[in-house]
């Protein structure tokens, strides 16, 4: 009877050592730290349990001020980050590459382009953009309350540079934004993203 | 009678002359922006409402400016063309489907890389006639009116949208419909692809494995229309297999549906643009990528390999310890008890198949690639097996009592109930201990189990545990056959001190290859015992290589891979290949996946394996090569000599 026991226990433990294995591959997204444009750093970890947006920036892109000069993005970083949403802006261009930025231009372009975003970061070594696979501006990525990357891909359906375009288009990052507030998985969790390329 | 024709001849010459006005007049085909000049071409002088009708859009770029394909790539974005007039001659917003599109090229950008055109493209397409005469009812005009609006990007380093509106006014004059244009020429210098529905595809293990029923040439690139599907930098590896060429490349979705199109370039004038259809959406049975023919053969396959594991050194032991208990429980108890003992034992085998599956199935389903093997990758799971081929080895040479073993719990006198479980359990038992041998002929099994659907890969695996059960099963149901086994006695103790011997085999194995994963990775010799130098593999070593032109021999191996090392004796024994490498001076790089390695299961997935081994060639200019699971020095000599 005693033999029975452990030959019974020895399975379960194999068993679950493999099933525990297997349960350790769920894939989180990137942890970073980057400094935003006031010299403050900042981490993921810093804000687990919250929503993190990231949205690749580049001022001179035509299609990034399709959705500034228009104010869309403008009125999204404002909506979401008022309902606790963690939004930054990132600039991957090297220096030296269309759309790097200068501390003072930095400033200056956030202030001009009225950004409601929680920060703008920067990635001038590009380490984080490749990290994500950030490849347009703008490009968007979500991470959940779990930490886990909830949404990757454009902003909206058209990827038209003109501002008539917006009214018109599904803007996938508010949808997936209101899915999650809702507590609902996101249905379209991955988009083709449009725009410049990154100047890595 | 002449006056009449010659009035009509006046009349006629006053139309046309009528119809040329008023085209200047409304016409507009001719569109500046920064970087790129846009003109829309007539392909014939004229329309006419009984043929189709063709125009074009001709970029002309800036040196070192390009616009998109329709797949831009990683960036970008394709032009568009909103068609107004005739007003349903484009059923998507762009304009998309209507357009032909002529062979892209591909334009890397840092580690990024777009499709698109530079110097000078031509976008056409086609009015069908029904449109034509559709609108000339309409206006009551013998015209076709095109009035369209374009936008675009061009981009060097920065991008620039551009944008404008066409239109034109053309005749309806069956002689103008016929002759071409002075623009005609522009239309035949575009190279388009030509267009098939004849590929299937399957993602196995995050490969995306494409199969076209004809051989292409190995110099290929690959775009995909349907975007998103796969990292565009990344390059396929092709092999043909049963007359039939597979591509492969790594997916960035573990599961696809529907039909998914890529354009498979061979150079700038010939490319083929292949719709896929899922391998699971082209017959209904859910049955579905083997044929019925194909799926008895797996199965049976797979029932032969079951039924040779039980003479493998790691498993033969445990079985025959399996049938010396059973003598006795028959012997002792009533032979009526032998169908339950071997439905039971059955049970055991297949179960433990199945976790082993569900496991990798949902590792799968979570993106993470698994081979066969990946049991023997971990250290503390060798450490347990050596611990366990020790005992069992100890416990057969009778260095302590069968009672109080564990393992020989197997057969001991218990009622009905426990005698089910405990079979059940030595049927678990069985295919644990027989993980060791089983791990390279698993890889093969598995290789075509995991290419199927969950159903198919069940089917399988239940085949290869009823190989393994069977001889048991019969030895201990069938009355002629268990009357043949002799009465137990000590010749039983005679036979388990020899079948030690295969069981202690199996612990010295395991020991070696737990003493090679707990090594530090320096201290493993880089001259192998065949005299060879290895390079250890990673990503950068084999493009560095492939830069300096030289062939690259690439080895995924490990330790616990039995068929790996068989490999190694009939290749790089062979006094031949040795001197083929040193004349050819190539590169040999070496993937040891004898402990867990991302980068290696990795790259093991990008060749659509599940496991070891795999063995690659690469020569300059071509596409890599991949080799036969089971090698011999005459196919590695010619993959070299290629």
């Amino acid at each position: 009877m005693c033999m029975k026991k452990h030959i019974s226990s020895l399975f379960l433990t194999l068993f679950s050592f493999f099933i525990i294995v297997a349960a350790s591959h769920a894939a989180p997204a990137s942890q970073f730290t980057l400094q935003d444009i006031h010299g403050k750093t900042h981490s993921l970890s810093d804000y687990k349990g919250k929503i993190v947006v990231l949205e690749w920036f580049n001022p001179g892109c035509p299609f990034v001020k399709k959705h500034y000069l228009s104010n869309n993005m403008q009125t999204l970083q404002e909506k979401y980050t008022k309902l606790g949403v963690v939004w930054f802006t990132v600039n991957s261009s090297a220096f030296g590459r269309q759309g790097y930025l200068t501390p003072e231009e930095a400033l200056k372009k956030f202030s001009d382009y009225n950004i409601k975003a929680t920060g703008a970061l920067v990635d001038t070594n590009g380490a984080v953009g490749k990290a994500y696979g950030a490849s347009t501006t703008p490009h968007l990525f979500i991470v959940d309350t779990k930490g886990e990357l909830a949404y990757q891909g454009a902003i909206d359906s058209d990827d038209s540079a003109k501002q008539e375009a917006i009214p018109g288009a599904t803007n996938y990052v508010a949808q997936a934004l209101d899915e999650l507030l809702a507590g609902k998985p996101v249905s379209e969790p991955e988009t083709q993203p449009y725009g410049c390329s990154v100047k890595y | 009678m002449q006056l009449r024709f010659f009035t009509l001849f006046l009349s006629h010459i006053v139309s046309t002359i009528f119809l040329l006005v008023t085209q200047y007049a409304t016409a507009q085909t001719h569109v500046t922006s920064p970087h790129v000049t846009v003109d829309l071409i007539q392909k014939t002088v004229g329309c006419a409402a009984t043929t189709d009708c063709t125009f074009g859009f001709r970029f002309i770029l800036d040196e070192g400016w390009h616009v998109y394909w329709k797949n831009p790539g990683d960036s970008g974005a394709a032009p568009k063309f909103k068609f107004i007039e005739p007003s349903s001659l484009s059923t998507t917003p762009h304009g998309h489907d209507l357009l032909q599109w002529p062979i892209p090229k591909k334009l890397p950008l840092a580690h990024l890389v777009n499709f698109g055109y530079e110097d000078e493209v031509v976008l056409s397409f086609t009015v069908p006639k029904a449109l034509i005469a559709e609108q000339a009812q309409r206006t009551q005009l013998p015209t076709l009116k095109l009035y369209i609006e374009g936008e675009w990007l061009v981009c060097k380093e920065d991008c620039i949208p551009g944008m404008g509106s066409f239109t034109l006014t053309v005749p309806l004059n069956s002689t103008a419909a016929r002759s071409a244009s002075p623009d005609a020429h522009f239309f035949d210098e575009q190279h388009l692809p030509r267009t098939t529905t004849s590929g299937h595809y399957t993602i196995a293990d995050q490969q995306l494995i494409l199969t076209l029923p004809s051989p292409i040439p190995s110099q290929l690139e690959l775009f995909p229309v349907t975007p998103g599907l796969i990292t565009n930098t990344h390059l396929p590896s092709i092999s043909i297999e049963q007359e039939q060429t597979l591509l492969s490349i790594q997916s960035k979705h573990s599961s696809v549906s529907g039909p998914i199109t890529f354009l498979i370039k061979q150079n700038d004038q010939q490319a083929d643009e292949i719709t896929f259809l899922s391998q699971t959406d082209t017959t209904t049975a859910p049955l579905s990528a083997l044929t019925p023919q194909a799926l008895v053969i797996a199965l049976a396959s797979a029932l032969l390999g079951g039924l040779l594991l039980n003479l493998m050194p790691c498993v033969f032991p445990v079985l025959g310890l399996k049938v010396l208990s059973a003598i006795k429980t028959i012997h002792q108890q009533h032979a009526a008890k032998s169908l339950h003992i071997a439905l039971s034992f059955l049970a055991g085998v297949c179960v433990s198949l199945w976790i082993f599956l569900i496991i990798i199935f949902s590792l799968r389903t979570t993106g993470t690639a698994l081979g066969w093997g990946f049991q023997l990758q971990n250290p503390y799971m060798v450490a347990f097996l050596l611990v366990l081929f020790v005992v069992l080895t100890l416990n057969l040479l009778g260095f302590f009592e069968i009672q109080s073993s564990v393992l020989q719990s197997i057969g001991q006198k218990l009622h009905s109930r426990s005698v089910i479980v405990e079979h059940f359990l030595s049927g678990l038992l069985t295919v644990l201990v027989a993980t060791p041998c089983t791990a390279p002929f698993m890889g093969a099994a598995l290789g075509v189990a995991l290419a199927q659907s969950m159903l198919e890969a069940f089917l399988i695996f239940t085949a290869l545990g009823i190989g393994i059960s069977l001889p048991f099963m019969l030895l201990v149901t069938i009355p002629t056959l268990r009357a043949i086994l002799p009465r137990p006695g000590t010749w039983m103790i005679w036979l388990r001190r020899l079948l030690a011997v295969p069981c202690f085999i199996t612990a010295c194995w395991l020991g070696w290859v737990l003493w090679l994963q707990t090594m530090p990775p320096s201290q493993i010799a880089a001259q192998d015992s065949y005299g060879l130098t290895w390079i250890p593999y990673s990503e950068q070593t084999v493009a560095t290589l492939q830069s300096q032109q030289r062939t690259i021999y690439l080895d995924f191996t490990a330790a616990w891979c039995i068929s790996c090392q068989v490999n190694k004796a009939l290749v790089f024994g062979d006094s031949d290949i040795q001197k083929l490498i040193k004349d050819k001076n190539i590169a040999l790089v070496r993937a040891d996946w004898t402990n867990q390695d991302l980068e290696i299961t990795k790259a093991l997935a990008r060749y659509g394996k599940a496991g070891v081994p795999l063995n690659v060639v690469y020569t300059p200019k071509q596409a890599p090569q991949v080799l036969p699971t089971l090698l011999t020095a005459s196919l590695v000599r010619a993959a070299l000599d290629r």
